[in-house]
């Protein structure tokens, strides 16, 4: 069954929205990203950590992978000596999803994280067809790629009008129950 | 000398745990850990009367931090418990609040911010 792939237009937002999330998400753990890219290449051979989330909703489903240099991580990470790399590319990744979704309540779309034992997607989103980008963003230390696979059904692009926003909490605030 | 209070942290990413625990342990408590939602249910079940607080992360595999506290939350509702995740939907939030959390911090976090918090729920 052939399904519906993202407009170019869209393209354009999730850029926007990536390069926003990534530097933002980067620049609290110390490095300072600058978003100069070229929106396909892939980053060239060499020491690199990935990891990657998955997530799915009613109008969206898809996929965020992380890679970078692990010299560029091992500077981010709160654990230089302890973990991982791969848990903390994992780690950031989730946090970036978490940007994506503060910012699409404004669209009134949602979507939850899936794991490995994912729970069953609504058909809609299901038939949507999948598209796949690469943004690169470039600090000192070297480059971070963000691999983003969606299907999406939301238009996105610059002549769509948010929906009414909802009511959502802002990355590092508290808020006491 | 005075007996460190327990703080229980469940987070499926380790680093994640060993960033709280470290953050945790300087400012003085004595840490636990867990990586899920099932791990966390039964570190609560085996040592809820020796635990000050929860930390837990909301998205994880097996069985999510909301889930946990739906489950948990009747029979231990003296327990606080503080979410920190990078979820921010206001309605998981809420769900979270009916649940028993007392807390709610969006990640990336200020370890100062938590340290306030932790303190202030613990007293």
């Amino acid at each position: 069954m052939a399904g519906v792939s993202v407009k170019d237009d869209n393209w354009t937002f999730w850029r926007r929205l990536l390069s926003t999330a990534a530097t933002e998400l980067f620049a609290h753990y110390g490095v300072d990203l600058k978003d100069e890219s070229h929106w396909t290449p892939v980053l060239g051979s060499g020491d690199l950590v990935a990891a990657s989330v998955y997530f799915g909703g009613d109008q969206i489903r898809g996929g965020l992978t992380v890679c970078a240099p692990r010299s560029l991580l091992s500077r981010a990470t709160p654990t230089p000596t302890q973990t991982s790399l791969s848990d903390f590319a994992r780690e950031i990744a989730n946090q970036i999803l978490g940007g994506l979704q503060f910012a699409l309540n404004d669209y009134d779309v949602d979507f939850s994280y899936q794991f490995s034992d994912p729970k069953p997607l609504p058909s809609a989103a299901a038939d949507l067809a999948i598209d796949a980008r690469t943004l690169v963003l470039r600090s000192l230390g070297g480059e971070v790629a963000l691999i983003f696979v969606v299907a999406s059904s939301i238009d996105l692009g610059p002549q769509s009008i948010p929906a009414p926003p909802r009511p959502s909490l802002a990355r590092g605030s508290l808020i006491m129950l | 000398m005075l007996k460190k209070k327990k703080i229980l942290v469940i987070d499926d990413s380790e680093t994640i745990r060993i960033h709280l625990g470290q953050t945790l342990r300087d400012a003085g408590y004595e840490v636990l850990e867990a990586a899920d939602g099932l791990m966390g249910a039964f570190a609560i079940r085996e040592r809820a009367g020796d635990i000050s607080l929860v930390i837990c992360d909301v998205n994880m595999p097996r069985l999510d931090g909301v889930e946990m506290l739906e489950i948990l939350h009747g029979q231990y509702p003296k327990l606080p418990v503080l979410m920190l995740t990078s979820e921010s939907r206001i309605d998981k939030v809420e769900r979270a609040k009916r649940a028993g959390a007392k807390a709610w911090i969006i990640k990336p976090f200020k370890p100062e911010l938590l340290v306030q918090a932790v303190a202030k729920l613990t007293a």
